[in-house]
């Protein structure tokens, strides 16, 4: 009996314990209190898990390591993969707040789509337009973490097909973001990326191996199980210990250094020289890192930080770690605001970053550039100087929480066709094959309209009904500077506001300003006033067409705000003061009758106590 | 909660003045039959009429009056129908009127607590009961000389309560707009304009109706 039970406890035990053992935890998933960042002195791993040696370079050279093998040892590379900047392919993954988009952009075609594979409204799929795995690296590449479209098998393009064995799969290069070590160089990854050697990108942005050779330049019949691939890794034998492990400087809260390559913002106002007088983020200048605020586990699924993330989010802390969640406790230190005079109403109708972000609204909304549309921060023989596209900031935009916020704000261009009111874009090379001789792109030309090359609406209709030659499916469209051109059944060519128009815009929460210099600190006029650049500043509307050369927007346009009204409250701040001054009169005037009457009153009970007549 | 009290409060007032007229008639003739009733409309409208008789100072008076009374009505109808029935704050261009008539109405509340303190004042008429406790107590001469007429103690009260609830009213709201109070006590001055702005509704309804009752009888 006393044995049975002992068994059958035993199995419990077992079985209970199943689940643990079942859920395969690695070494680094967990998390044992000690806070003490583990030393990273590891063995290097190939795509084939076989460990690399600092002696093993044959002359044709050493593999690249894979961090899906080398991390992968002690962290589950499939948990992080689900994490948010890795998931935008995956359909289920929630899509949260618009956020910046990939911009397909090309200048001769008068092209800038948005793509984003979250599902954004006012963006493109990726697979809408026709961009599979291969091309979608091939546009950009250079600013994406991999894993994600880097990893995903592409089946229908033959560049794929052909070179795609000997790329290798873009893994999720971890060390893009925790290695703190300095050497790390993401604008080699990026020239990696370029090159087509996605296998090679974390070895070739290690800082302590160097990369020779490049897919992209491969011939296309190159076949790797007859042909030597001519990319060549030497390491730095000095890193390797003699047990052949490399010490890697792994954080887990990388230092802003490594966001910013991907996330940097350039105000054009202040490019180049002027650049060292751009201040740095309030927070990062008072000490934090932009992980203090963007957190996550090892599901890597990041707090973006926006009010209402938690009804988007998985992550538990989402709810906590916003503007509000930090300010509104006091939590690591933060200041928690006054806020004197500022009526509650705006706290209803704005969202903090409203008054406290981005650079100080002007009469005009300035230009930026952003380091993943613009390509920022390639140092190397790719560098390269994107004009295109035009993104205006701050643009004080409605969110889909119903709260003005400053956006940055592009104004989607394409060609396309349209079914049932919904228009696809097409690729820039199908326009560039049908329209080559119409939009002149063998022609050499200087002449610009808004940046752009210039596009008279003859050039238009001429595409158009080159387009409609091609095939009968779909009306053929093009979209840019918030209309929507076609042909009418007269045969003429027509613009007017559509929907897939609209310009596509992103909250800004960056770079955040001292509350002393926030909007509003100087008097209620910052923003209220009939020429104030929150409701009344301009915008350009980015368009090719030379008839749109100087078409612009108020920003009460975006703010679904009457403008006549913005107006009207805007002119009714003139008479503020006066309604001060009044309403204080009134108010001594009452509180001296009522102090006459009430010493009058007092003065009959004195004289009743000391009974008199 | 705010919108729960309004409508209790509201409710309550009209039901005690319905009762009030229903149960204490202002006049002998003041039945229900349907001449009856067209003619106090017509009365009650007369009231508006500036009369002839009265001397300029009088007739600005008046106005101020009547001009207190629309900003009166457009303040209260605006400011309550968006708490009451919208459930939310007055916004948009109603938020525009609100102050425009908020400041107007300001400014004739201080002329009249001005003009009209001094007819407002209580006196012995007034409290009968207070006078014969008081002459018990102490040797109160004039308590036996009591002056005839008619005592309009309840107009009295409305009238100073209006005047003392106007304070917090308009100093809530135009404190409000210095940078002064910090968020904590935005709302809670917001609180003590919605509710000082109740009271003060309730009560000049009710002072309303108490003028209205006291000229329908003369």
């Amino acid at each position: 009996m006393r044995k049975g039970l002992i068994v059958t406890a035993v199995c419990c035990w077992l079985v209970s314990a199943l689940p643990a053992h079942a859920a395969g935890k690695l070494l680094g998933d967990g998390d044992d209190g000690n806070r003490t960042v583990p030393v990273h002195l590891i063995p290097l791993y190939d795509g084939d898990g076989i460990k690399i040696k600092a002696g093993d370079e044959s002359d044709s050279g050493g593999q690249p390591f894979s961090l899906r093998q080398t991390c992968g040892k002690c962290h589950t590379y499939k948990t992080i993969s689900g994490g948010w900047h890795f998931n935008s392919a995956d359909p289920n993954a929630p899509a949260g707040r618009p956020g910046e988009p990939w911009v397909l952009v090309d200048s001769e075609t008068r092209t800038q789509i948005p793509i984003s594979g979250r599902g954004w409204p006012g963006t493109f799929k990726p697979a809408e337009v026709g961009i599979t795995p291969w091309p979608f690296l091939k546009h950009f590449s250079t600013h994406l973490p991999g894993g994600n479209y880097g990893e995903i098998p592409d089946d229908k393009d033959m560049q794929a097909i052909l070179k795609g064995e000997v790329a290798g799969s873009y893994e999720i290069n971890c060390l893009a973001c925790h290695n703190a070590d300095r050497s790390q160089d993401q604008s080699d990854a990026a020239l990696q990326a370029v090159l087509q050697n996605y296998k090679w990108v974390p070895t070739g942005s290690c800082g302590f191996a160097e990369v020779k050779g490049a897919v992209v330049s491969l011939p296309e019949l190159f076949d790797p199980e007859l042909d030597e691939i001519p990319i060549t890794v030497s390491y730095d034998k000095s890193r390797f210990n003699q047990a052949d492990e490399v010490f890697i400087d792994i954080v887990r809260r990388p230092p802003a250094n490594r966001c910013y390559f991907c996330h940097s913002t350039q105000d054009i106002a202040r490019a180049g020289q002027l650049e060292w007088t751009r201040d740095e983020d309030v927070h990062l200048a008072a000490g934090l890192a932009c992980v203090d605020c963007h957190r996550h586990g090892l599901d890597h699924n990041i707090t973006r930080g926006y009010g209402d993330e938690a009804s988007d989010s998985t992550n538990g802390s989402a709810a906590t770690l916003s503007c509000k969640g930090c300010h509104m406790t006091g939590r690591l230190g933060a200041p928690v605001p006054k806020h004197p005079g500022i009526p509650l109403v705006h706290f209803e109708k704005l969202t903090c970053t409203a008054c406290h972000s981005g650079n100080w609204p002007e009469k005009k909304a300035g230009l930026v550039k952003t380091a993943r549309i613009h390509k920022l921060g390639l140092h190397d023989i790719h560098h390269v100087d994107l004009e295109l596209p035009h993104i205006a900031a701050p643009v004080f935009v409605k969110g889909r929480d119903g709260k003005i916020a400053p956006h940055k704000m592009l104004w989607p261009a394409f060609w396309g066709r349209m079914k049932d009111k919904t228009v696809t874009p097409l690729m820039p090379e199908v326009i560039r094959e049908a329209a080559v001789d119409v939009l002149e792109l063998e022609v050499e030309s200087t002449e610009t309209v808004n940046g752009w090359r210039p596009l008279k609406p003859e050039q238009i209709e001429a595409v158009l009904k080159l387009l409609k030659e091609q095939t009968n499916e779909g009306e053929p469209v093009y979209i840019c500077g918030g209309k929507l051109y076609r042909i009418t059944e007269e045969g003429k060519l027509e613009a007017s506001w559509h929907e897939a128009a609209r310009p596509y815009s992103w909250a800004i929460a960056h770079d955040v300003r001292p509350a002393a210099q926030s909007l509003g600190v100087r008097r209620c006029e910052d923003c209220h006033s009939t020429d104030g650049p929150f409701f009344f500043g301009e915008v350009a509307v980015d368009s090719p067409v030379v008839s749109e050369r100087d078409s612009v927007k108020k920003m009460v346009e975006f703010q679904d705000i009457n403008a006549v009204y913005a107006w009207a409250f805007a002119f009714s701040f003139v008479f503020r003061p006066w309604l001060k001054v009044v309403a204080l009169g009134s108010c001594g005037l009452i509180g001296v009758v009522l102090l006459l009457y009430g010493l009058k009153a007092l003065a009959c009970v004195v004289k009743v106590l000391a009974e008199e007549d | 909660m705010f919108r729960i009290v309004s409508i209790i409060g509201f409710v309550v007032t009209f039901v005690g003045i319905a009762v009030c007229c229903i149960a204490f008639p202002c006049c002998k003739e003041c039945g229900w039959r349907p001449g009856q009733i067209l003619r106090r409309l017509v009365h009650l409208f007369t009231l508006l009429f500036v009369e002839q008789k009265l001397s300029l100072l009088g007739v600005f008076k008046k106005l101020v009056y009547l001009l207190a009374l629309l900003c009166f009505c457009v303040l209260a109808v605006n400011g309550f129908y968006a708490a009451v029935v919208l459930g939310k704050p007055v916004s948009g261009y109603w938020i525009m009127l609100q102050t425009t008539a908020g400041g107007v109405f300001a400014v004739c509340v201080a002329i009249l607590a001005v003009m009209w303190a001094c007819h407002h004042r209580f006196n012995q008429n007034d409290w009968p009961g207070l006078q014969r406790i008081l002459k018990r107590i102490i040797r109160l001469k004039t308590a036996n000389n009591i002056p005839a007429g008619k005592s309009r103690l309840g107009q009295k009260i409305t009238f100073w309560l209006i005047v003392v609830l106007a304070l917090p009213l308009i100093l809530s709201m135009v404190s409000s707009m210095f940078t002064l109070f910090g968020t904590y006590w935005q709302e809670l001055l917001l609180e003590l304009h919605r509710y000082s702005a109740l009271l003060f509704a309730l009560v000049a309804i009710v002072h309303i109706y108490l003028v209205i009752r006291a000229r329908m009888s003369e």
